[in-house]
């Protein structure tokens, strides 16, 4: 049917089938801006347009329905203000408010929210916070806890003047930096305010085909049989592919660095499947309607296996086994005979000898849930052979080498056939360190010739993505009077679902990183006593892998609740007893000479630890020593069913993995004095391109705009890791300080023999590189244009360039103090969280936007661990959450007051002195919350998320 | 599979498409990925029925206006405005309408517990039908398809009361209850939060056992979500501060 619309104020006749959505004509017609988060009824937002000025899902809207509305994308809203020769209006200032505040992260969510923030002020000229965040709600967003985009359309109503900066305290002194530590906007954001093309899905190709998967609706079961001439022959499909098609390849689809410290127990496709969502075919059609339609088509016969849901079962004899399969490969303790994907034993000092030191031994069992990564943009990949007949891989990737790498003898290609393009990404957190369905899209490229595209649905990626690892913690620690921790002990029984992607190294992590804060006090600082144990059980549940955070939270809902429960029951003040047996500067990383992610240890001294400042002015913010142990505060007049409590955590993370992970990066000066920089790491809208330019733009003297970055194209980049561990601030931008000395060593060659004289020589040290020119010591100057043209076009022609690489024998440890401010309903359990306030110690903040923003978004997803977020199965090991719906993430309109602190400290293991934020923020929310619950009520809760029923049960003492 | 796109242009026209079994109004929160068998749609946009109306006593609700429109038109009232909230988002509140909601969304929903404590009377034609929306919801497999409903009558001096306990404010609820009182004294108590659709808690008298009715009507309210143990405590301790806040 044709139907006539107005998009941006302009009409056109468009040609749309009766049940085409409004996004679906939007997005084939170029309006990329109006993106798509796998919803099936509109739950994410990402698709937000206005019809009649109003905010709604295009998803859930047909086409046909807008017919004589006005709809406006955000194409229409701004654009950049230069084309060449043709000025335009420029960008709006609700963009550059959103730009300057730092409310883009990823971008996935940018353009509905601008969109959403439009319609809002476009009626109400000076809104209140309240309207702003409803204004909004309908727009999910994964990343940046919703602070920075309420305030930048504050700005931008002229309702408040926004100070954007958090609160630094800084002890550095004498070094003063042009760009480090400067709010410099992201060098992304201009296009991702506008909602240019920039992610994988933004991107199409002719004769372009769908790809889908049939999942296994089955836990465990053999394929007896599957007959897929039905579906091969319905017009539009153009190949259907099943276990017997495939050459039978084992590996992990975990993106590690070689060799994956974990079992190889997977193929593209197999004969038996092992979860419900497993994979049993792949349909490649001209649409993708035609695709889900011919997997309709595809009969399958299963033989159904005994199951395994319960992970204390697992290796038990007689337990069904998942992994018979010969090709199985194991990695150190994996043992697929007992379903144990990998094990970890660690003693550390003589914990048996500590316990019987101990005037109280302290046992309790915890429990933490498997959870999702949810970013908005679902996982998306394009495949195509190149004019080379290389196979080009552009997928929305956290590790692009490590795709090219373990993709490699999946497709049966060598490494230098296969190019992985990494676009910009809607949010990864984890989810996107995996190889999920890049081998899918290049499967049916080789099968069919043709470009194939794939994108999850929300459901998809519910069922069949990765997600953070269920545990069951045992704890154990003995304590002196006086509160001394003599040992400290922790067992861990971890579910990796059906295959052991991060099995290993999460768990490790674990143990790694909750465990290592307290060493206990006096002789124990020197010698601490402290054991993990874990087991990591394959079991028929979806398969866990990375989640920010990586093992670490799930550590510290243990450690955090141990530690307040002791605390409660030697009277001791909760935070003191902490700082008394936390891991203090100069002291041994007590893991480090026991456990590197399935590598040789190496012993590590953590020199900056800035935890006891963290924990002052975080006290201070959250008002602590006026409202902990004050009855008055704790009750609410006329609400005698209300009670208020206040609860911290003290956490550490890690900062990239000593003597494995590597950066790389290339730079080189432009004619124009401007520099491309080149590196292979992976901006998962975390704004690691930005502040990697920052670093640059530094050393070589030029405003950031002058770095254009490009990163993560394993053909054109430096190899990098890729993004994850919390790495790529420190690694990456180890290399990238490293590449842009090189270039700069050599502008001041150049620039000294240009301002030199016959009777003035000056040399390349007096120089200095500010405000883009070269500076000799009397103050003459070349500009870097100068210096440019000269080197590319005049004299002694060269290509001034700098390349460096990165690799760390140091994991700097941040630190942090995690507060919750909270009120309870005594009668019912139903909770409500007032505040979070977290005091970071990360070294240098080199920008402090991005870094806070980390800090929120990071707090609102560990508010979701602590409160509402869980994914459960019933006995058939089918899903409960399939959605947006069920699976609650925190909207814009339900969130609590944030407050970020950096306490600001040099890193002596850096060259900008920095430590890593991405992850920590995920450590403290959970228990610090569970904390505040102690106290406001004295249910102490063992098992997150804190449900309404789990806190009614524990305050009743009902199991 | 949407084969077939009509906007009728009146009410005898929306009429005349929905007598064929496979023709279905669409708006209001459908989900478009939701319609599996081959169907045409029938937009009730144009047919003029999403206004707000007071007449004397009532509110006239037309069945095409948007939860936002409620919201708006609700906005002094904390317990509708709350339900609505919980609902729907900003986004979701421009696209799904009042009918859509009655027709569409279950026991866990907010808004349809609360309507159905309010019990406003729905209109629909052909026929001229005006029932309470209890009795609708009650026989809801039983009315044949093809109606088109027009308006929601509700009456406007009774006091609301609304709570509910989710994982986080605007999660759906695990249990919500909802209370309306006449000048009469006339009470009625409603429960959603899990089931296939909310359950009438009682319509009596604020003097009633109210305690007793919760709990008899949550006794199978066990699934997933909660257990009915849970339910009943919580349930009781709602319904005991209603009554007090009532009196
Ligand atoms: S709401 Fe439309 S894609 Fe999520
Ligand atoms: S910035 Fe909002 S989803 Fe990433």
């Amino acid at each position: 049917m044709i139907i006539n619309l107005e998009i941006n104020h302009i009409k056109s006749s468009y040609e749309v089938a009766p049940g085409d959505s409004l996004l679906k004509v939007l997005r084939s017609n170029g309006f990329f801006g109006t993106k798509f988060g796998g919803c099936k009824s509109g739950e994410c937002g990402a698709c937000t347009v206005l019809m009649d000025g109003k905010p709604v899902n295009s998803c859930s809207i047909l086409a046909a329905m807008a017919e004589g509305h006005s709809i406006e994308t955000i194409e229409g809203i701004g654009e950049h203000p230069e084309q060449g020769w043709k000025k335009t209006r420029g960008i709006s200032n609700l963009q550059k408010e959103f730009i300057n505040s730092g409310a883009i992260q990823c971008g996935y969510c940018t353009p509905a929210m601008i969109l959403a923030a439009k319609s809002l002020l476009d009626k109400e000229k000076r809104p209140s916070e309240e309207q702003i965040r409803d204004s909004i709600s309908g727009v999910l967003c994964r990343c940046t806890g919703y602070l920075k985009p309420v305030q930048a359309i504050e700005a931008a109503s002229g309702v408040k003047d926004i100070c954007y900066k958090p609160a630094i305290f800084s002890s550095i002194e004498g070094k003063s930096f042009e760009r480090i530590g400067k709010e410099d906007p992201k060098v992304d954001a201009f296009k991702l305010v506008q909602g240019k093309a920039a992610f994988t899905d933004d991107f199409e190709m002719r004769e372009m085909l769908y790809a889908k998967v049939l999942h296994s609706p089955i836990a465990h079961g053999l394929i007896k049989n599957i007959d897929v001439e039905a579906a091969k022959n319905l017009p539009g499909v153009r190949a259907v592919l099943t276990y017997k098609d495939l050459p039978r390849v084992a590996y992990s689809s975990a993106g590690q660095s070689d060799p994956i410290p974990g079992p190889l127990d997977m193929f593209s496709l197999d004969q038996k499947v092992r979860f419900v969502g497993d994979r049993v075919a792949f349909v490649a059609a001209d649409t993708e309607e035609i695709a889900e339609q011919a997997l309709k088509l595809i009969k399958v016969e299963y033989e159904e296996l005994p199951t395994l849901f319960d992970s204390e079962k697992a290796m038990q004899p007689g337990a069904p086994i998942l992994h018979d399969e010969p090709e199985y490969m194991n990695f150190g303790d994996s043992d697929p005979k007992k379903n144990l994907a990998a094990a970890i034993r660690i003693d550390i000092g003589d914990v048996d000898k500590g316990f019987q030191e101990a005037d109280e031994i302290f046992e309790n069992v915890f429990e933490v849930p498997k959870v999702q990564q949810c970013h908005i943009e679902p996982h998306v990949a394009l495949s195509y052979w190149d004019e080379n007949d290389r196979m080009v891989i552009r997928t929305s990737t956290q590790v692009p080498f490590h795709a090219r790498r373990i993709l490699a003898p999946v497709l049966g290609l060598p490494v230098k056939r296969i190019r992985v393009i990494k676009p910009r990404i809607g949010g990864g957190f984890g989810g996107k360190q995996e190889v999920l369905i890049e081998d899918v899209v290049a499967h049916l490229t080789i099968a069919t010739g043709k470009p194939v595209r794939y994108e999850y649905t929300r459901e998809e990626e519910f069922i069949a993505a990765r997600s953070r690892h269920p545990m069951k913690i045992w704890m154990k620690t003995g304590v002196k009077k006086d509160g001394t921790i003599t040992a400290n002990e922790m067992k861990a029984l971890t579910d990796t679902g059906a295959y052991g992607c991060h099995a290993l190294t999460v768990t490790g992590n674990t143990g790694h990183k909750a465990m290592a804060l307290y060493v206990g006090d006096g002789k124990y600082r020197k010698s601490p006593n402290i054991r993990f144990y874990a087991d990591i059980v394959y079991t028929n549940h979806p398969p866990a892998g990375a989640y920010r955070g990586y093992g670490v939270p799930q550590g510290y809902w243990a450690v955090e609740r141990q530690m307040e429960i002791i605390a409660k029951k030697l009277n001791l003040d909760p935070i003191e007893f902490r700082l008394k047996n936390a891991l203090r500067p100069g002291e041994l990383h007590p893991f480090s000479t026991a456990w590197s992610e399935g590598r040789e240890p190496r012993p590590e001294t953590v020199h900056l630890i800035e935890l006891e400042k963290c924990v002052e002015h975080g006290r201070k913010a959250i008002n602590w020593d006026q409202k902990f142990g004050n009855p008055t505060w704790h009750t609410i007049p006329g609400k005698p069913h209300l009670r208020k409590g206040i609860g911290v955590a003290l956490v550490m993370q890690g900062t990239a993995i000593p003597y494995l992970d590597m950066g790389g990066a290339s730079i080189k000066l432009n004619d124009d004095g401007s520099f491309n920089l080149l590196i292979g790491a992976t901006d998962l809208g975390t704004g690691s391109d930005t502040v990697l330019g920052q670093m640059a733009a530094e050393i070589l003297g030029v405003p950031l705009e002058d770095i254009i970055v490009y990163s993560s194209d394993t053909d054109f980049t430096p190899f990098d890791k890729g993004a994850y561990a919390s790495s790529t601030t420190y690694i990456s931008g180890g290399a990238v300080t490293k590449a842009a000395k090189m270039a700069a060593d050599r502008i001041k060659i150049r620039a000294a023999e240009m301002l030199s004289t016959e009777k003035f020589a000056v040399t390349p040290e007096e120089i200095t590189l500010k405000h883009s020119k070269a500076y000799a010591k009397d103050g003459r100057s070349v500009t870097l244009q100068e210096v440019a043209l000269s080197t590319l076009h005049h004299r002694d022609q060269e290509q001034i360039m700098g390349i460096g690489s990165f690799m760390s024998p140091a994991s700097p440890p941040p630190f942090a103090a995690q507060f919750a401010e909270i009120t309870l309903d005594i009668e019912t359990g139903k909770l409500i969280v007032d505040k979070l306030v977290m005091a970071v110690d990360a070294g240098v903040v080199v920008n402090p936007l991005t870094a806070s923003g980390q800090i929120e978004g990071g707090m609102i997803q560990a508010l979701g661990y602590a409160v509402c977020e869980e994914m459960k199965y019933n006995n058939k090991g089918e899903a409960r959450e399939k959605d947006l719906k069920d699976y609650h993430i925190f909207r814009s309109d339900e969130v609590p007051q944030l407050e970020t602190i950096f306490v600001e400290a040099f890193e002596p293991s850096h060259p900008f002195g920095i430590k890593a934020v991405a992850e920590i923020p995920m450590d403290g929310v959970a228990p610090a919350v569970a904390n505040a619950i102690a106290d406001a009520c004295g249910a102490q809760l063992y098992q997150n998320p804190a449900t309404p029923e789990r806190i009614w049960r524990a305050l009743n003492n009902i199991e | 599979m949407i084969k077939a796109y009509y906007r009728p242009k009146s009410i005898d026209e929306a009429l005349k498409l929905l007598e064929y079994k496979t023709n279905i109004p669409i708006g209001g929160g459908t989900s478009l990925s939701q319609i599996k068998r081959d169907v045409s749609v029938v937009d009730l946009q144009n047919l003029s029925l999403n206004s707000i109306q007071e007449e004397n006593e009532i509110i006239r609700i037309g069945s095409t206006t948007t939860l936002e429109s409620m919201l708006i038109y609700f906005d002094q009232s904390k317990d509708i405005k709350e339900a609505i909230k919980i609902e729907a988002s900003r986004n979701q509140r421009e696209q799904i309408t009042i009918a859509g909601l009655v027709c569409a969304s279950g026991g866990r929903s907010a808004l349809l517990t609360l309507l159905l404590a309010i019990n406003p009377i729905m209109k629909w034609q052909p026929g001229n039908v005006e029932i309470p929306l209890g009795e609708y919801l009650a026989q809801k497999n039983y009315w044949k398809k093809g109606i088109l409903i027009t308006d929601f009558v509700f009456e406007k001096t009774v006091k609301i009361r609304f709570e509910s306990i989710g994982r986080s404010p605007y999660d759906i609820p695990i249990l919500c209850i909802a209370a309306v009182k006449w000048s009469s004294n006339r009470l009625r108590i409603t429960a959603g939060g899990f089931g296939d659709l909310p359950t009438l808690v009682m319509d009596g008298n604020i003097n009633d056992n109210l305690e007793l009715a919760i709990e008899n009507s949550l006794l199978a309210a066990s699934d997933e979500w909660a257990s009915a143990e849970y339910r009943i405590a919580a349930g009781k301790k709602i319904v005991s501060r209603i009554k007090n806040e009532f009196e």
